[in-house]
């Protein structure tokens, strides 16, 4: 299948499940965000398919743009990643928080 | 007079109290990821307004001379300085992995940049999926920051 066949829709759909998937609990919190990245990232590669078939860039310069293309889905993912590390995090200082409010009125002043 | 515990019922009281003292500083608040960074995200944003520049200059310039990498020099080596700058400050930061790779993956970009550029843009059209990736990119680790600055404190 020639590069500029590639369906955006599919190829977005196919990516997101793939996200969703790997992230699976994490999903919720990153949802917005990463479907819109994941939209972007299909759209520029499909940009740069049409580009060269229009013989506007050269193998070259495609394989420059694909490179910059995978490190920006990097960079996007590592947020992603970051996210989920920040929401694993919330929910455990959430549970120790309880415990702190417990704690200090049990006894009856701030000790936690 | 002998206590009322004996030996053992002494080390028994101190070993608890020493676990309870372990409890209570396991209660302080868990960190997985490093805390949020203010000079970071400013120094960061205005990266972003510098590379937004460049593309808004860019668009205007391409099919003149004065769109030549030759002209563009003193740009990449202030983006490259800048972002290693970043990247310095950023390792002396605990549990900062994250952030330097994205900081090293944005270096890749601008390197990839300037290599396509030196090559020459025949178009805008080139340059509209790279100035995508990379507001992607900074879009990606400001969002970062922001989340790191609104997560739960104990």
């Amino acid at each position: 299948m020639p590069l500029t066949d590639i369906d955006i829709n599919t190829l977005i759909k196919e990516m997101t499940e793939a996200a969703k998937k790997e992230l699976k609990s994490k999903w919720k919190e990153v949802k917005p965000f990463a479907e819109q990245q994941l939209k972007s990232f299909a759209e520029n590669i499909k940009m740069i398919a049409v580009l060269k078939a229009k013989g506007k860039i050269n193998e070259e310069k495609a394989r420059l743009h694909l490179a910059i293309q995978k490190e920006s889905a990097r960079t996007v993912l590592l947020t992603i990643e970051g996210i989920g590390l920040i929401a694993a995090e919330n929910a455990i200082n959430a549970a120790l928080k309880v415990v702190q409010t417990t704690v200090n009125k049990s006894i009856g002043w701030a000790l936690l | 007079m002998n206590s009322k515990y004996g030996y053992s019922g002494k080390r028994n009281v101190f070993s608890i109290t020493v676990l309870f003292f372990i409890f209570l500083y396991s209660c302080s608040s868990v960190r997985l990821i490093q805390e949020y960074d203010e000079i970071t995200d400013q120094k960061l944003t205005a990266l972003q307004e510098k590379m937004a520049r460049f593309f808004v200059k860019m668009e205007r310039q391409i099919g003149f001379p004065e769109s030549k990498y030759e002209n563009y020099i003193e740009f990449y080596d202030d983006v490259k300085t800048e972002l290693n700058v970043l990247e310095v400050r950023s390792r002396a930061i605990p549990k900062s992995d994250i952030v330097q790779q994205q900081l090293k993956s944005v270096q890749s970009q601008i390197t990839n940049l300037e290599k396509l550029h030196k090559l020459g843009f025949n178009s805008y059209e080139e340059l509209i999926p790279i100035r995508n990736a990379l507001d992607n990119s900074f879009a990606a680790i400001i969002q970062l920051q922001m989340s790191l600055k609104s997560r739960i404190k104990l």
